[in-house]
């Protein structure tokens, strides 16, 4: 018994599985909680990107490796992408279209519009639960280092206020969906009249994500956040049609504190429970996001934000429109009743970055600015509380990985 | 074949002909009904001189620099940011001067066809609108307009006919009446364009000038004696 054992270790040793050459494959490469095998002639591959900073880039080497690693006894390729080790999205093609794309027969188009994307991930969850996952993403220090810019009209004597900090927002993965995530903030310029502006820490919390049956996640943060609050932040958020629809809801409860320059505690003893609603729809042909929100903001004032978010691959543009019950005196004493503005993310120039194992400093995956027409209204602020894996899901979604794939995929299959 | 290169090197920039001073699409200083494809957009700034505009009641004494940011959404929608600023003029108490900012929209409500102008609405300045302010909307604009593009051989134009109205009753208005004008462009030329315009108070003339692949510029008249223009960059967030 045990010397057919030990043959048959031998034999995968120096006949390693197409499944196994796979795993060697990309993490050679620098993907991470990898898994792969094959059943009645289907391959199944789970993995997750730390490595490149748009996931739909990330998609398009592993389908080039896996072109350059499998042979043809195979019927459907069936991937299972992760975010902080749990599973986002799910797609499927024949192994005969990538042979025909491979071979010239059929276009990329053709290639693409024969995968088919979904958002329901539980039953192939379910046939990876008992694999072994390799080269797990746990216990390696993410350490994102950007530049925050703040920009603010002011008033006739000072009118346009600007500053800029050095942000380091380290990110520690514990466990499924367990993170740990920290801010720093080094001040670089100062002009904008305020209080908070030294080196010191700006966020510390826990987050646990989940996700549930049915394209449910649920996510809660115990910890101090940006918004300079303690508390329990919870988000619930239903995917109805794949990406196309969801509902989410948000409640938290806070104390009003923050660090100071000595790393005190202050407190001013108002707790707040704070609450959204929230309606999402994405036209998927033009990449955008109508999204209704209702409910209580950062001020406690409340009240509704209409935005319309238009993505293009990893540049998001937001109009927004807030109103909400607190009118306060804007810049250069306009009466505020409502806000309008725009939101830019702007992807930095790094697409790959080195491999997560241990401590890894990286650019900023992008540069996001604010701009409120009303520079200062506390009306309608926005709660920001805390990173979690629905903040970065768009770039995981169906139509997104799908159009990414046509602009990505000829820089690996030339 | 020599041609047919030129002829289709001025389809891929015909768009990018379309900045104008204001910001939004259109010939010189008025709005056509064309209107910037989804991820298709242009940054800017251009030129106003002494009296040609009104801000703060100080436009005698100040030139003035429009810049701005402009972006097509679903091959419908057109959406400008702007700010105004009066060159030489000072932020403090005494002024109460500050660069004056507005969003503007145009929507294209029909498209051009073989037999069928494109027909849009517009509003420049829109923060009066939603309540977002109550500073003056100095350069507040509401109208419609259609363009029609007639082809003649090696030589072609547009023709666009325009109403600015007073619907939503505001303080100001740029365009109060019948505006409108023609481009004239030739694809053995596929870099210039010539415009004449009527802004519903005063006859504009211009040049535009493309210098592939992102950089456009503008030179005319004003009312005819004000040397004006502008220059900016476009760019496709699709590519």
């Amino acid at each position: 018994m045990s010397l057919a054992f030990v043959f048959s270790f031998l034999f995968n040793l120096i006949n390693p599985s197409p499944p196994d050459i796979i795993i060697e494959n990309l993490h050679e490469v620098g993907f991470q909680n990898i898994s792969s095998f094959e059943l009645n002639h289907d391959l199944y591959l789970t993995y997750e990107n730390n490595l490149y900073r748009f996931e739909p880039y990330a998609l398009a080497n592993v389908l080039f490796i896996l072109s350059t690693r499998l042979d043809s006894s195979y019927e459907s390729i069936n991937i299972l992408l992760r975010n902080e080790d749990l599973p986002i999205v799910h797609l499927r093609f024949d192994y005969s279209e990538l042979k025909l794309f491979l071979s010239n027969s059929n276009s990329l188009e053709q290639f693409i519009s024969s995968i088919s994307f979904s958002f329901d991930v539980d039953t192939l969850e379910q046939l990876f639960k008992d694999k072994t996952r390799f080269y797990s993403s746990y216990f390696n220090l993410d350490v994102p280092v950007g530049i925050d810019f703040d920009y603010l009209l002011g008033d006739y004597y000072n009118p346009i206020q600007t500053r800029s900090n050095f942000t380091f927002r380290p990110f520690l993965l514990l466990g499924k969906g367990s993170s740990l995530n920290f801010q720093w903030d080094q001040p670089i310029y100062n002009g904008i009249i305020s209080n908070d502006f030294y080196p010191g820490i700006k966020a510390l919390y826990l987050n646990q994500s989940y996700r549930f049956e049915n394209s449910q996640f649920f996510n809660f943060s115990v910890g101090y956040f940006s918004n300079k609050s303690f508390g329990i932040i919870s988000n619930y958020r239903k995917y109805l049609l794949n990406e196309v629809l969801y509902m989410e809801m948000l409640f938290g409860i806070t104390r009003g504190a923050f660090f100071d320059e000595d790393f005190r505690v202050n407190s001013n003893r108002d707790t707040n429970s704070s609450w959204q609603m929230a309606v999402n729809y994405r036209w998927n042909q033009y990449d955008t996001d109508f999204s209704i929100r209702y409910g209580t903001f950062l001020s406690g004032d409340l009240g509704y934000d209409i935005s319309v978010t238009k993505q293009y691959h990893e540049t998001f543009i937001k109009l927004f429109y807030t109103r909400t019950d607190l009118i306060s005196a804007g810049s250069f004493n306009s009466a505020e009743k409502a806000i309008l503005g725009f939101a830019l993310q702007l992807p930095l120039a790094t697409k790959r970055y080195s491999r997560l194992k241990g401590v890894r400093f990286r650019s900023n995956d992008s540069f996001d600015f604010l701009y409120r027409y009303s520079g200062l209204s506390y009306s309608g602020i926005d709660l920001g509380y805390s990173n979690s894996i629905v903040s970065q899901i768009r770039q995981f979604y169906p139509e997104v990985l799908s159009k990414g794939l046509i602009k990505y995929m000829p820089k690996f299959f030339r | 074949m020599r041609k047919y290169f030129f002829l289709g090197l001025f389809c891929q920039v015909s768009l990018i002909f379309s900045q104008s001073l204001t910001g939004v699409s259109g010939l010189f200083k008025t709005p056509n009904s064309k209107i910037l494809m989804d991820g298709e957009g242009f940054i800017g700034f251009s030129f106003y001189p002494k009296t040609t505009y009104n801000l703060f009641g100080t436009s005698d004494d100040f030139n003035g620099m429009p810049s701005y940011v402009t972006m097509g959404f679903f091959d419908v929608v057109e959406i400008s940011f702007r700010y105004t600023h009066q060159l030489g003029q000072v932020t403090n108490i005494d002024t109460k001067y500050f660069p004056d900012r507005m969003f503007s929209s145009k929507i294209n409500v029909l498209r051009e066809g073989k037999n069928l102008p494109s027909f849009s609405v517009g509003i420049h300045d829109l923060t009066e609108l939603f309540s977002a302010s109550s500073a003056a909307p100095w350069f507040f604009a509401s109208y419609f307009v259609s363009t029609k593009s007639l082809e003649f051989g090696n030589f072609n134009s547009a023709v666009t006919v325009g109403y600015g109205f007073d619907f939503f009753h505001s303080r100001e208005l740029v365009f109060d009446g019948v505006f409108g004008g023609i481009e004239i462009y030739s694809s053995y030329l596929p870099y210039i364009k010539l415009i004449a315009e009527y802004d519903s108070a005063f006859w504009n003339t211009a040049i535009k000038l493309n210098f592939p692949p992102h950089f456009n510029a503008a030179i005319g008249f004003l009312q005819g004696r004000f040397v004006t223009g502008f220059v900016g960059l476009t760019f496709d967030l699709h590519k």
